[in-house]
């Protein structure tokens, strides 16, 4: 069960932002390729902005202040490929 | 015919070509041999070369449902591989130096308390967590800045491991940088143009060389290491978000702060090839300034000032003599220890043959062995004939780093992973090389290669016969290490007085460089699984030896 709920995490925190902002940066890249590069950028960014995220708020790294980390990630990404890069996804993908 | 039948027709083409090379192999080259080689075997060759190095046979198309089925395979069983024998491999959390003052500050900022104790197993301090940052990181009345010298930058990357699985966070960890280490590799090189074949095994390379392969416990500089494959594939790419690029330096200048020496590499880069200079210069600082901001604030916090190395805090515990140094007229005191031109002689750390600007070398060449070293001459050639901003970039990234580190003694077998910070455009150009090599048909580049090889081997040869004095400074810096810590720290011979018989075996073999990449299997004997298992957090409260102490502190 801990497993379970560590993977689940670890998908949503670290994969999903990562992911996001690799498909923002690089929308033509493949998407296995996205993948890989979204788990790293996760894996290197998101500790991070946690670590500060929790000297603004006086906490420490739990599932909240990560997922809450993971949520500003994901959804900055998400605002500015939908408002300032809506051009870019009607480019034919080059494989 | 369907993309599934062609790819049948491929391979069973394929088959039935070996066979039939085979047969006649066997026929009419054994009854002529002596007289001529067998031609045919030529084209099979050729067929193979070509399928190495990606010049593809295009009978099946690439995104045919079965090739693209092998390929996946083939790559999960390759980086599975790399991934579960590191994933055994660990032997950590919390033990020897670095490991312990990287994983300490994890498990603090996840609000989880340790027992600190003596090597005698005798507790030390009296705490209780304030569970806040970064207030947990520092308490002068007991173990004082959690993180001693080490940069708070790869404990905070470990630390999601920890809160999501608390007790194997940390190996899960190691495994996934080492995975990242050889993926980005393996990616860097299909950027580049090179081939599967090619770009796999200098992926292999890249973390099966002995010197990683000898790391089991967490280190800054595989962890670095990890962040420079990906930021190298990033900046490879003929497209860059630089605003993306600033943010992933930043996060790469509070794991290991030698970072400032690519930004030269980073400028060039952008100058060089970018359309709107000066907004993507900005976008680019910007991206930096907003990650290293949180390092920023902790060095102020716990050192008192923004920009300071942690190992040039003058209030830890403890004994940390500073040494006089100069450079042309400027004299200066510095807690470490130069070797010339700014110490007044050429000197070497005790328990190595050679001072580091020749260790660094000598060492690099060994991990590569003499062909990739030639092949990385050969590539770093060819880049610039072909790609002269992109070859540019790797020099600059290269040169600096290196020049930091060929002048500093205090050396330590652990320090000797800091060429794993710069290992990476020496395997691309080595990479480069091999696949020139490989698709360009020119007797002339083999010829240069052959060259390049007795050249490396006769100079490195030669070094045989340098001998430098011993730096007593050394034995200034470290009078109280003790046999148990220095035995911790995986360098017992340390405490005992230098051997001539080592010293000479160290440079018999740093000096006598194989033709092949020193890579290294012995851990797949020596990898306990389920042994090491156990020393996942189970323990509770986990006991952790103040190693700090024994090096510079009170306990002798």
């Amino acid at each position: 069960m801990n497993m379970f709920i560590g993977i689940t995490g670890f998908i949503l925190s670290i994969v999903l932002p990562g992911y996001s902002v690799a498909t923002l940066a690089y929308p033509h890249m493949k998407r296995s390729h996205q993948y890989i590069l979204g788990t790293a950028l996760g894996m290197i960014l998101v500790p991070l902005l946690t670590f500060f995220l929790c000297i603004l708020c006086k906490t420490v790294f739990t599932y909240t202040s990560l997922l809450a980390c993971s949520c500003i990630i994901t959804c900055s990404a998400s605002l500015s490929k939908n408002v300032f890069f809506r051009k870019r996804e009607k480019e034919p993908c080059i494989s | 015919m369907t993309k599934g039948g062609k790819a049948l027709r491929f391979y069973a083409g394929l088959c039935i070509l070996i066979l039939f090379h085979l047969k006649a192999f066997l026929q009419l080259g054994l009854r002529h041999i002596g007289i001529k080689r067998y031609p045919y075997l030529s084209s099979l060759l050729r067929f193979l070369r070509a399928y190495l190095t990606d010049l593809s046979i295009r009978i099946a198309e690439s995104n045919c449902v079965y090739v693209t089925a092998a390929k996946w395979a083939m790559y999960l069983i390759f980086f599975g591989f790399i991934f579960l024998s590191s994933f055994c491999r660990y032997e950590g959390p919390v033990t020897g130096y670095w490991d312990t003052y990287l994983s300490l500050p994890a498990l603090f900022m996840k609000n989880h308390a340790v027992q600190f104790v003596s090597t005698e197993g005798h507790e030390l301090y009296q705490y209780t967590l304030p569970g806040k940052l970064p207030d947990n990181l520092v308490n002068h009345d007991t173990y004082g800045i959690i993180s001693k010298d080490q940069r708070i930058g790869s404990s905070i990357t470990a630390t999601p491991f920890v809160v999501f699985f608390p007790a194997y966070g940390f190996r899960l960890f190691y495994a996934m940088t080492i995975t990242g280490i050889a993926v980005f590799t393996f990616l860097c090189m299909r950027v580049l143009g090179v081939g599967r074949g090619i770009a796999l095994l200098i992926a292999y390379v890249s973390v099966g060389n002995a010197y990683l392969t000898s790391l089991t416990h967490l280190n800054p500089n595989v962890i670095g290491m990890w962040c420079i494959a990906v930021l190298l594939y990033l900046f490879l790419q003929p497209t860059r978000p630089w605003l993306l690029l600033g943010l992933l330096y930043g996060v790469f200048g509070g794991i290991r702060n030698e970072g400032i020496m690519f930004a030269p590499a980073i400028m060039y880069l952008l100058f060089a090839t970018s359309t709107h200079k000066i907004r993507d210069f900005v976008l680019f600082s910007c991206g930096a300034l907003i990650t290293i901001a949180p390092i920023l604030y902790w060095n102020q916090y716990a050192f008192g000032a923004m920009l300071i190395h942690p190992s040039q805090f003058a209030h830890h515990e403890g004994f940390r003599p500073t040494f006089p140094h100069s450079f042309l007229w400027w004299q200066f005191q510095f807690n470490g220890m130069f070797n010339f031109p700014l110490h007044t002689e050429i000197v070497r750390t005790p328990y190595f043959a050679f001072p580091t600007f020749l260790t660094i070398p000598l060492s690099l060449i060994h991990i590569l062995g003499l062909g990739l070293s030639s092949c990385a001459i050969i590539g770093m050639w060819f880049f610039f004939k072909n790609d002269r901003h992109r070859a540019r970039f790797t020099w600059l990234w290269f040169v600096p780093m290196v020049l930091l580190f060929l002048f500093q003694e205090n050396w330590s077998d652990m320090k000797t992973t800091f060429i794993l910070l710069f290992m990476h455009p020496l395997l691309l150009w080595a990479g480069i090389g091999l696949s020139a090599l490989v698709k360009v048909p020119k007797k002339a580049l083999w010829g240069w290669l052959f060259l390049c090889g007795i050249t490396i081997a006769l100079v490195v040869h030669l070094m045989v016969y340098v001998y430098v004095p011993v730096d007593e400074r050394w034995f200034v810096r470290f009078p109280r290490a003790t046999h148990e810590t220095f035995a911790f720290l995986g360098d017992d011979l340390r405490t005992k007085p230098e051997d001539k018989n080592e010293l000479d075996e160290q440079r018999t073999k740093l000096t006598n460089p194989q033709l092949f990449p020193a890579l290294d299997f012995s851990f797949l004997v020596k990898s306990n699984f389920f042994m090491t298992l156990k020393n996942g957090l189970q323990d509770s409260p986990l006991k952790v030896i103040d190693y700090w102490k024994y090096i510079y502190g009170e306990q002798v």
